[in-house]
């Protein structure tokens, strides 16, 4: 099979024991790789009573058929499990060299259950595999993890996904670290990991991939990575995706105080301009990537001179405006303590933020913060708030630590209001009320509140919707993204190169150059549309249904107050209008279930459908 | 009568600032407020133009090319540039439609989607 090592790697860590399975070229062709495999891992083997956090849980990683390949920035994978944050699919796609190092290693995926008896480590390397002792690696940060088990195996090549302390204190919003700066970001999987007594996956691969027509792969990817330096990727170049804080602010959509307003009145200060004058020190890329996005920052005095973190637009705005944050200083730091001790920078901006509404209303008394004074822009509480949940430190760290919602549950006195969320996981940064289509694609979103589903946020930022509210029409935008960046995600290819391709012809040409596999534009999208079926039959599982696909109560009942935006609020009249509109595009019926003839027609199991 | 020219001073001040504040108002009105982000940085973080009438898209375009130079053409006119008017952004495909007038605030951006 062309483009597959053809095989993987099951990892049974109760029984200490590894063997190999053949990946069939009919799974192969049904979900190609990354997050379909991983939807299709998770349906067949995550059990109905699997708790999150138990042995029964399973976690795998998938590399997609491009890994390893000339193809520009392939070189990702997946990792996915039942999500201990949201009780539905968990999954992220994390760049950096493990993917490719995986493929290079002849494993196309790794799927794990089970718990190790005490903390281990998997070793993956050419044709072989092992489970090693990480009683010395447990309690070190994911830097300290991925440097110690380089010196430790001899190897300054290996890649190694880890989690940090967050990981093993079963966080609900752990993540998984590779490559210093990369991370499998979202749904908790690091708790995952942590509750397998699994600190790290290292893999070190020295093999090639084979593809199906090898010159025409290369006489096209030649042009691909031309026009991967020309302008559909400038903008990721020169500041990075932090160039997103100034336009947001301008068009009312920059999340802040906790998604109360849509503009920053100190946005100048935390801007990717400022940012790139002042600290940013390195600009790095990923495997086989023209673009270079990441952009790494230094703080060069005060407190915490000497941090040292990777700056991307999310991390950014949720430890930055929306904790009213200015001082790049502050921010830098937390997400330094966020990649370090293993947790979600996305999660925990939206979680603090929460803490200090919920503080400057008189919902959490100093004792509850353990004499931490957590008001909007107190740039130190923020650092300091962040390294507590990392660690679940005192009482503060202990009530943020499982996420803002879990915490507004325990807290209770109409918190749950303004912890602001879908499916229990955190909103990203972009406002929900000048954003509706956006809105629609987070709240639908298979893995909770997600801009990475759908890219449904592009039409109303390109001012082709009016983006202040909502009509049944959006529902097909947000399907269509979905099948969309569901084979971005399979394949898996970087999304800032989305732009380099003309068409899903040329998409889809990738995938017959590289697979055989004789697949047009047409049969590429209906791929896309059994993936994303899969993943939400796995929610099903779990209870899913139109009760999950809704934004938090503030967009509904709170009208924003700044000078873009002023007045914005999300009808509930239109939003239930749009998303009957979704699950008619998505052909389900009104609750959110895909019916059987649906998952007949794209060969799935049809027992949960109706 | 003191009281009385007090009080004539008081209105006549308050007259005078009354028609100061329209001059200025006048003249603001008169003005296109102009912000620059991202790469379009390179040319100006932003400005202010005087408009005597209302542009199309590309006659704005040209007015701003007199003063950043003929790069700032290609750049403004790449299909990925985001063009802001007051707090819309406009559908590139319908910029022909679009209409600046004097009092208007606009920007040139790139905007960026996650990856």
């Amino acid at each position: 099979m062309k483009g597959y090592a053809g095989k993987y790697l099951r990892v049974d860590l109760t029984e200490g024991k590894i063997t190999s399975e053949r990946l069939e070229e009919e799974v192969a062709r049904k979900f190609l790789g990354g997050y379909g495999l991983v939807a299709w891992t998770l349906y067949n083997e995550v059990q109905e009573d699997a708790d999150p956090l138990s042995p029964e849980n399973v976690v795998c990683l998938w590399s997609g058929p491009v890994a390893g390949t000339p193809v520009p920035v392939s070189s990702k994978y997946a990792m996915g499990a039942r999500s201990p944050l949201t009780g539905f699919i968990g999954f992220g796609i994390a760049s950096g060299g493990v993917g490719s190092e995986l493929k290079a290693a002849g494993w196309d995926g790794i799927v794990i259950t089970g718990k190790a008896s005490e903390p281990s480590y998997i070793y993956v390397q050419n044709g072989k595999a092992e489970i090693r002792n990480a009683n010395h690696l447990w309690g070190k940060t994911t830097w300290e993890t991925e440097d110690l088990i380089r010196e430790e195996l001899c190897d300054d090549e290996i890649r190694v996904s880890s989690i940090g302390p967050s990981g093993e204190k079963m966080n609900r919003l752990a993540n998984i670290t590779n490559d210093r700066n990369r991370q499998i970001g979202r749904c908790g999987i690091g708790a995952v990991m942590g509750s397998k007594n699994l600190k790290a996956i290292a893999i070190r691969g020295t093999g090639s991939v084979e593809v199906a027509d090898l010159d025409s792969l290369l006489e096209f990817c030649l042009e691909l990575h031309q026009r991967c330096r020309g302008p559909a990727t400038e903008k990721y170049r020169i500041l990075g995706t932090p160039a997103n804080v100034l336009v947001h602010n301008r068009i009312g959509c920059l999340p802040t105080m906790n998604f109360q307003k849509g503009t920053f009145d100190q946005a100048e200060a935390v801007s990717g301009e400022t940012m790139l004058k002042t600290m940013v020190k390195k600009i790095v890329a990923c495997p086989a990537c023209e673009i270079a996005c990441d952009h790494i920052n230094v703080v060069k005095e005060g407190p915490w001179k000497g941090t040292v973190a990777s700056m991307d637009y999310e991390s950014l705005e949720m430890l930055g405006p929306n904790c009213g944050v200015s001082d790049l200083n502050a921010i830098t730091k937390a997400v330094e303590l966020c990649d370090t001790l293993g947790v979600d920078t996305i999660s925990a901006g939206a979680t603090v933020s929460w803490a200090m509404e919920a503080y400057e209303k008189g919902f959490l008394t100093k004792e509850d913060t353990d004499g931490l004074d957590l008001r909007f822009g107190n740039g130190e509480a923020l650092v300091e708030a962040v390294r507590r949940m990392c660690l679940r430190e005192g009482n503060l760290g202990e009530l943020l630590a499982d996420g803002a919602a879990r915490a507004a549950e325990k807290v209770g006195n109409g918190t749950e209001k303004f912890a602001i969320v879908n499916k229990k996981m955190e909103w990203g940064a972009y406002s929900m009320r000048s954003l509706q289509t956006a809105t629609l694609g987070f709240a639908t979103s298979v893995r909770g509140a997600c801009y990475l589903r759908s890219g449904s946020y592009q039409v109303d930022v390109k001012g082709t919707v009016d983006r202040y509210h909502l009509d049944r029409s959006r529902g097909k935008i947000v399907s269509d993204g979905e099948n969309l960046y569901a084979i971005i995600d399979s394949l898996i290819i970087c999304k800032f190169t989305r732009g380099i391709y003309k068409s899903n012809d040329e998409m889809a040409r990738v995938i017959r150059l590289v697979t055989g596999f004789d697949v047009d534009a047409e049969e590429m999208i209906k791929i896309g549309e059994r993936i994303h079926n899969q993943a939400k039959l796995f929610n099903v599982r779990f209870g899913a249904s139109r009760k999950d696909d809704y934004p938090p109560p503030r967009a509904f009942e709170e009208k924003m107050y700044d000078d873009v935006s002023d007045g914005a609020v999300i009808d509930r009249d239109e939003y239930e209008e749009a998303l009957s509109g979704y699950y008619e595009a998505r052909r389900w019926n009104e609750e959110g279930i895909p019916t059987k003839a649906l998952l007949e027609e794209l060969g799935l199991d049809t027992t949960l459908g109706v | 009568m003191g009281e009385v020219s007090i009080a004539n001073e008081i209105v006549l001040n308050l007259v005078m600032q009354a028609m100061r504040w329209k001059v200025v108002s006048e003249e603001s009105s008169r003005k296109v407020k102009v912000e620059f982000f991202g790469p379009f940085r390179t040319f100006s973080k932003g400005m202010e133009i005087e408009l005597e009438r209302q542009l199309n898209f590309d006659e704005f375009v040209s007015l701003l090319v007199n003063i950043l130079g003929e790069e700032f053409r290609e750049r403004a006119e790449k299909e990925n540039t985001t063009f802001i008017l007051n707090r819309k952004i406009v559908d590139r495909d319908n910029e022909s439609e679009v209409v600046i007038s004097p009092g208007d605030s606009v920007a040139f951006a790139l905007l960026i989607g996650g990856g």
